[in-house]
């Protein structure tokens, strides 16, 4: 009893320590001591639980075993041993021998406290010894039984148990923090948002990401409302009902809105949702992640700043500025005349600026935009198509060609072209080019050529010729020749100065008056200034003004001149007007550009750098680039990016100088880079080679694309998190692509467990879990499965078989989900595949256990009705014997042999049903296995003899004749009662079903077997009723020709079987059957009938 | 007294058969016996024919519903009422299947199966 109790109380202190292995040793240690079962107790659990306790009755030992040996490793009393090989220890005295086995400390310990008794058990769990329990008397002379044995063991198998539990739930809630903490890990905001109550959960993001203070935060969807932004809610609110109510397919919510941070900024979100639905398709949860996107949305603004500024500075550019494109674009294998073909066929301007536009004729460039690539650069001039050849034999790239273009008055104009294409696999798309109108150079170089080529031939220029060379070469100058008579105040103009001034030959009418009205107001006294320094000065006329052509048109112009004097007095004065509108456009222009430069270059949001080469010195850094890499300007300024260890990896400097180097350009090159204090970035580099005030730079450009990595990382990490999950479920969760369906995406590493199969083979083969469906479900399968993809249904669910490598066959109820995407075009396929063979088993278990029970049923029915009418029918025979005896007695009847024939009658239905309930009882008891044997000595002839004489009446009412075969004296050593019984049984059987014909009783002896046969000649027995005939309650014939309760063989044959004997029959039907009963001499009981 | 009226007792239980046999006789009636429907039908087809006839059901090679099948087939013994004597319940439902013109569940009292006789077979 005590034993007992301290069992209980161990197992109920056990059971609630059960999550924490060291309480569990604690108290095991503990209760073993206090309950007196052991002086000393030590516990050491390794394996992954590592823990240890120990506990003493006495104090001072306790403390002994704390201060020397507490922290020692594990063997203090010999309980390694009984970890290394599992087995227990018992030593109820303690031999001096005893101790050798023990560790030195252990050894001490014995002989500081006088060791006595010891026993050691080893903790065993599923896994294996885990551990071990060490016990010890040293106080007590009462040495350890193996009773004491059995009672630690049973000590041990708690303390198993309780282990087993403890490590499931540490697993369990690690598992739930892994899960727990990468949900807290990522700066998505999680929700989960409960349909039917309105609650929404939030994860610690809502804090860590959008910064509201826990207490501000609320579980409504109200909160999450109002703190949208009120040009985003209806929208978004809209698009939610949508989601939720008229979303039967289920596609994923998706939204872009504004959301306001807990500093009240905002945040621009990503939100994406899917709608969890009950059986009926209505709605209950919704869940999803808030992706913070701002930074992406800045990046686009700023890249929508950066093209203003481009379409700005194209729009400013004093060069035409334009983009061809072709539709469709054009393969660039084409025989180069096909290209051309095609150019002209499919190529329209796309872009250009106004300069472009009035290069044409026009004002605008909207004027010119559309213009097929003929109007502005026509095929019917040779030199076009030998520009067009170069440009596609040139690799896509022409620099200062010429070209001759016509303007809309179909003036001809000798342009500069400058053009880049754009090739994309393959096909050309594009081209984008800048040019420069060069006519009036051309002109000039002209009319210079010819005057050299008359100078060469060594022609003296007729006074006619001279004055058209001088006339070419004023014009190739751009100026004309004027003279003042300081006399009478005249001015004549030669033909070009009146040309410059927009005049018509002879247009200026000589009035001085004239020319200054033609001369911008502001510049007008500045040049009367000049005029008469020079007159009265003698000096030289150099002066730069405005004026107006009587065009209209501005231009500037550069005077000379030099008063010419006769004596004292100044009389002439002759100059030159010299057109300098295009320098002073040039000069214009290339303050505007250089200033454009600046503001482009300093203030882009995007890093940029100018290094002068070639040794690639920082020449200028601009603002963006000194926030991004922490450096100041002065550090940078002289410095190389290899100086300042700027490229994390030095290979990639070389390899984009390289590139440079080769191509001149560098594009979007993925490189990372190091700032100033550390911190590493991705960004995507480009680089140009240009000349910067006459000097060759590279100009570099970089765009932080770290945000897009990170996003990126955080996505691995949530891909992470969620294989987490699907590697922790127990079934099967898989993804496939929608086409082709076969190629599996994913599938989580339980597939194992189901397939046999790592989910590597899964990968590696698309059609492998196709392959391992049984044959005998294949068809089904792949039917349901092609409907499912053909028809696009949203959900599907099939059962079906797998035979995994070894052969095994797993039951799979697997469940797929067809999705789409945000286009509501199909996705993707995924799926849980749940191994339900358990189920299966258990469910087939469960029917079969319903059918035996129906089975059972019917034959109780069955037997009821039978038995209802065996016990009938003798009680019909009494009722009607007495009740006649009744009438007789009543009537005064004295004949004695009709009152003896119903008394005899009477007592023979008492025989009956006493006989009935004899076997209904037998049978019972039989099928408890409480059937006793009585085993006597006896001779077998005797008892047939005897047998012969209880059924000689029945024999004769069945118009039988017994045949009884047997040897004169045949001892055995059997129950006599219950053998009697069961040959008795056989005859009744023989003689009820084989009336009318003789039955044979033949006895025939082996060796050791005595064998009876009871041989009839009626109607037999199928060979499909042979089986069950001696089962109890059955019968081979129907009940309605034959009565009796079916339990006569099946009495027979437990009583033989009891013997250790056998009975059986054979017997065709209509020809008679033959039972045999085979019995050992001597009886060899069997413990237990069934 | 009944000396004209004939009766035949399909029934396999000896016993049942012997006694009510007896009893019949002491009331006066001429009884046939059979031991089984085949030997029934004998009975019938030996004569003398008679006016009722009591048929147990379940009985070996030849049960109480195949004679009364065969019974019925033949025109000259068609209309001979059936009383059944029957350890099986539903006696109405057996009544009405067979044509017979009562049943009586076993074990039957005397003085109920004398009653139901006279009342089938009047003076």
């Amino acid at each position: 009893m005590e034993r007992l109790r301290m069992l209980l109380g161990l197992a109920r202190a056990v059971a609630q320590a059960r999550t924490d292995p060291q309480a569990i040793v604690d108290i095991l240690v503990r209760t073993l001591v206090q309950q007196r079962f052991a002086d000393g107790c030590c516990a050491r659990l390794e394996a992954s639980f590592c823990v240890g306790a120990w506990a003493h009755c006495d104090l001072a030992a306790e403390e002994y075993l704390r201060d020397r040996v507490g922290s020692a490793p594990f063997g203090l009393l010999a309980d390694h041993a009984v970890l290394a090989d599992g087995k227990p220890l018992l030593w109820p005295r303690i031999a001096p021998s005893h101790l050798d086995e023990l560790s030195p400390e252990g050894r001490a310990y014995a002989r500081k406290f006088s060791l006595r008794s010891l026993l050691a058990v080893p903790v065993r769990t599923e896994t294996g010894v885990v551990g071990a329990i060490c016990l010890w008397r040293d106080r007590t002379d009462d040495p350890f039984t193996q009773k004491d044995l059995d009672t630690a063991h049973a000590c041990c198998e708690h303390v198993a148990l309780a282990l087993e539990n403890a490590a499931m739930f540490r697993a369990l809630q690690v598992s739930e923090q892994r899960f727990e903490l990468a949900a807290r890990a990522t700066q998505d905001v999680l929700w989960d948002w409960d349909v039917r109550t309105g609650r929404i959960d939030w994860n610690e993001a809502v804090t860590t990401t959008l910064g509201w203070p826990k207490d501000q935060v609320r579980n409504t969807l109200d909160w999450w409302t109002e703190q949208l932004h009120p040009d985003d809610r209806d929208r978004v609110l809209a698009g939610l009902h949508r989601a939720i109510e008229e979303n039967p397919t289920n596609v994923r919510w998706q939204d872009e809105y504004r959301f306001r941070r807990g500093d009240g900024t905002w945040a621009h979100f990503v939100d994406r949702g899917y709608v969890v639905r009950d059986a009926e398709e209505r709605p209950v949860r919704a869940v999803g992640s808030m992706q913070d996107v701002s930074d992406r949305v800045d990046v686009a603004s700023r890249l929508a700043r950066r093209e203003e500024s481009y379409r700005a500075f194209i729009a400013n550019s004093s060069e035409g500025i334009w983009c061809f494109e072709s539709r469709p674009p054009i393969p660039i294998d084409l025989p180069i005349d096909a290209m051309i073909d095609a150019l002209y066929e499919r190529t329209t301007l796309v872009e250009c600026n106004d300069a472009m536009a009035r290069k044409h004729g026009y004002e605008r460039a909207e004027q010119l935009l559309g213009a097929a690539l003929g109007d502005v650069l026509p095929r019917s001039d040779p030199k076009n198509l030998a520009v067009l050849r170069e440009f596609f034999t040139g690799g896509f790239r022409l620099t200062d060609v010429e070209s001759v273009e016509p303007d809309r008055y179909g003036r001809e104009h000798y342009i500069l072209n400058n053009v880049v294409g754009v090739v994309r696999d393959g096909l050309f798309e594009r081209a984008w080019g800048t040019q420069r109108d060069v006519t009036e150079l051309r002109r000039q170089e002209a009319a210079l050529a010819r005057y050299s080529l008359l100078a060469q031939q060594g022609l003296s220029a007729s006074p006619e010729d001279a004055e058209e060379v001088l006339s070419l070469v004023m014009r190739a100058g751009r100026m004309g020749a004027w003279s003042k008579d300081l006399v009478t105040g005249a001015v004549t103009w030669s033909r070009e100065l009146e040309e410059i001034f927009g005049l018509p030959p002879g247009g200026f009418d000589g009035d001085e008056q004239t020319f200054y009205a033609m001369i911008h107001p502001d510049d007008r006294a500045a040049v009367r200034a000049a005029a008469e320094r020079a007159i009265a000065e003698g000096s030289d006329y150099a002066v730069e003004f405005r004026f107006t052509r009587a065009t209209g048109e501005p231009g500037w112009m550069e005077g000379r001149g030099r008063a010419m004097h006769d004596g004292e007095r100044p009389r002439m004065m002759y100059g030159l007007g010299i057109d300098i509108t295009a320098r002073k456009q040039s000069e214009q222009a290339l303050r505007e550009s250089q200033q454009l430069f600046a503001r482009a270059f300093g203030k882009n949001p995007n890093v940029m750098s100018l290094n002068l080469l070639p040794d690639c010195h920082y020449l200028d850094v601009n603002d963006a680039m000194i926030a991004a890499t922490g450096y100041s300007r002065a550090e940078l300024l002289g410095r190389t990016p290899a100086e300042l260890g700027l490229f994390v990896d030095p290979a990639d400097l070389a390899r984009v100088s390289e590139q440079i180097a080769e191509r001149g350009s560098a594009r979007d090159v993925e490189l990372r880079v190091r700032a100033r204090h550390g911190r590493v970035d991705t960004i995507l580099w480009s680089a140009e080679i240009i000349e910067y005030r006459g000097r060759p730079c590279v100009l570099t450009v970089s765009t932080d694309i770290s945000a897009r990595k990170r996003t990126e990382e955080a996505l691995q990490e949530s891909e992470e998190r969620f294989h987490q999950i699907a590697a922790h479920i127990d079934q099967v969760f898989w993804m496939t692509e929608y086409d082709p369906p076969q190629r599996v995406i994913y599938v989580s590493p339980s597939c194992e467990r189901v397939w046999g199969l790592p989910a590597e083979a899964m990968y590696a083969e698309p059609e492998r879990w196709i392959r391992a469906i049984h044959p005998e479900d294949l068809a089904a399968f792949m039917a349901a499965y092609e409907q499912w993809i053909a028809e696009g249904q949203h959900s599907w669910s099939h059962v079906y078989r797998v035979v995994r490598p070894d052969g095994a066959v797993r039951w799979v109820h697997d469940r797929g989900r067809l999705i789409r995407d945000p286009d509501g075009r199909p996705w993707r396929l995924v799926g849980l595949a749940e191994d339900i063979t358990e189920r299966r088993l258990a469910e087939r278990e469960r029917e079969r256990l319903v059918a035996d029970l129906h089975a059972a049923v019917a034959l109780r029915d069955d037997f009821l009705a039978v038995a209802s009418h065996e016990l009938r029918t003798p009680l019909t025979a009494l009722g009607l014997h007495l009740g006649h005896l009744t009438r007789m007695v009543t009537s005064g009847a004295t004949d004695q042999e009709r009152l003896a024939v119903r008394v005899s009658g009477a007592v023979r239905q008492i025989d009956r049903l006493t006989a009935l309930v004899d076997s209904l009882i037998d049978t019972s008891r039989m099928s408890l296995g409480t059937l006793a044997l009585d085993l006597v000595e006896f001779d077998l002839a005797d008892l047939l003899r005897q047998l012969a004489r209880q059924v000689r009446d029945d024999v004769r009412r069945a118009r039988c004749e017994l045949v009884v075969d047997a040897p004169e004296h045949l001892p055995v050593r059997w129950d006599r009662n219950r053998i009697g019984q069961a040959l008795g049984h056989l005859v009744a059987n023989a003689l009820k079903y084989g009336a009318g014909a003789p039955v044979a009783l033949r006895v025939r002896e082996h060796a050791d077997v005595v064998e009876i046969a009871v041989e009839d000649r009626g109607i037999g027995i199928a060979a499909a009723d042979v089986r069950r005939i001696f089962d109890r309650f059955e019968r081979a014939v129907s009940s309605s020709h034959y009565g009796g309760l079916g339990l006569g063989l099946y009495i027979a044959r437990q009583i033989v079987e009891a013997h250790g004997g056998a009975v059986d029959v054979s017997s065709q039907p209509g020809q008679g059957a033959t039972f045999r009963v085979r019995l050992p001499r001597a009886a060899q009981p069997r413990t237990a009938a069934p | 007294m009944n000396a004209t009226r004939t009766i035949l007792i399909v029934e396999d239980d000896r016993d049942i058969r012997d006694v009510l046999a007896e009893i019949l006789a002491d009331e006066g009636y001429r009884v046939l016996l059979a031991e089984d429907g085949l030997e029934g039908l004998r009975r019938l087809a030996e004569g003398p024919r008679p006016e009722l006839i009591l048929l147990d059901l379940m009985m070996p090679r030849m049960d109480g519903f195949q004679f009364r099948e065969a019974q019925r087939k033949n025109p000259e013994w068609s209309d001979i009422p059936i009383v059944l004597l029957t350890a099986g319940a539903d006696l109405p439902g057996k009544v009405e299947h067979l044509q017979a013109a009562d049943a009586l569940r076993k074990p039957v009292k005397i003085e109920t199966l004398l009653a139901l006789i006279s009342r089938l077979l009047p003076n």
